[in-house]
């Protein structure tokens, strides 16, 4: 049976890579791309729109959690039968979908697990990562190895079924509450994170003032 | 107990049990921490009402000992419900500018499923 599946990236100010990251996608044999423009100021829309993705546009910024949100509202407009969703920097490897793609036939959410090796991981991000995990363990009752990659891939039967609210990197943990919430089947799946100085450049990414900053937004919104 | 103090009691009472009633019905603009701030501050006025004196040994226990430190803790309590109230405000504004966004993202996709 065919089944339909949808690449999800939230995209803010990647022109400098989002070609090249759909390019990698459409080698893997996966043709329907789904980009979110979250109100960039650069021209990522366009590059990923000329690069062969659909592109749906945020006219504001309102954040990773607020852009996945919407590609899930698009992807149940598109009768999308499952979804994977990945950054827009370049920092998720294309070969892992194969694998992602694997798991999901037989469970609701696969969830990407990051190397979290010294040699790899900046510590700054090794730490937010466990106040992350922590946070999600505290709020939200689920220990996972990775609460906070975006590397994933829903059933339709689970993006149907979850309804988030947080809007920014808080969204990550919050798919885990819902998880729990439904009865959501779950697996891990190993996937390679790539720090390149452009990615790691990037602003308002994993820190651990980030890291804090998620815990006081998971305070108010949990 | 005066008639003042069973009035007080009874609104304290009334707002625990409709926020909780709220939480434990999981509405979604309920949190955990909304919660439990309601709790913290209306047990504390729910105690004073009933027993006047804890409010004197709070004031003690914050170093607000004197004539105005009953005020100064009103203050503080007071200062803490509008902040409290302003984030509740600018979250829900906040959701609603997503929503509005998000509409206007998902436009063309829904105009070109009816057409």
């Amino acid at each position: 049976m065919n089944t339909t599946t949808y690449v999800v990236i939230p995209v803010y100010n990647e022109a400098g890579v989002i070609e090249e990251v759909i390019r990698d996608i459409k080698k893997q044999g996966l043709q329907n791309i789904l980009v979110i423009d979250d109100g960039s100021t650069d021209n990522s829309a366009a590059l990923a729109a000329a690069a062969g993705a659909t592109v749906l546009r945020h006219m504001l910024n309102r954040g990773k959690g607020a852009a996945v949100t919407t590609a899930i509202e698009a992807a149940i407009l598109l009768n999308a039968d499952s979804i994977i969703t990945m950054d827009g920097d370049g920092q998720h490897n294309a070969h892992d979908i194969p694998a992602l793609l694997a798991a999901i036939k037989t469970h609701d959410v696969v969830l990407g697990v990051r190397t979290f090796n010294s040699h790899v991981m900046p510590l700054s991000r090794r730490i937010a990562n466990f106040l992350g995990n922590a946070a999600t363990r505290l709020f939200y009752g689920l220990w996972v190895n990775d609460s906070q990659c975006g590397f994933r891939a829903y059933s339709k039967k689970a993006f149907r079924k979850m309804k988030t609210v947080n809007d920014r990197y808080e969204y990550d943990s919050e798919v885990i509450h819902e998880l729990a919430k439904h009865k959501l089947t779950y697996t891990e799946v190993p996937v390679e994170v790539r720090y390149t100085p452009y990615s790691l450049n990037k602003q308002y990414r994993q820190s651990i003032m980030n890291g804090v900053r998620m815990i006081v937004r998971l305070l108010v919104s949990s | 107990m005066k008639f003042y103090q069973y009035i007080i009691a009874g609104i304290s009472l009334w707002f625990i049990a409709t926020r909780l009633l709220r939480f434990l019905r999981r509405e979604q603009s309920q949190s955990l921490f909304k919660f439990m701030t309601f709790l913290v501050i209306w047990s504390t006025i729910f105690l004073i009402a009933v027993f006047p004196r804890v409010a004197s040994y709070l004031a003690a226990l914050a170093g607000l000992n004197g004539d105005g430190g009953m005020i100064i803790l009103l203050g503080f309590i007071i200062v803490f419900l509008i902040i409290f109230k302003l984030l509740s405000v600018i979250e829900h504004m906040e959701r609603n500018i997503t929503q509005i966004v998000r509409r206007d993202a998902l436009r063309d996709l829904k105009y070109k499923q009816r057409t």
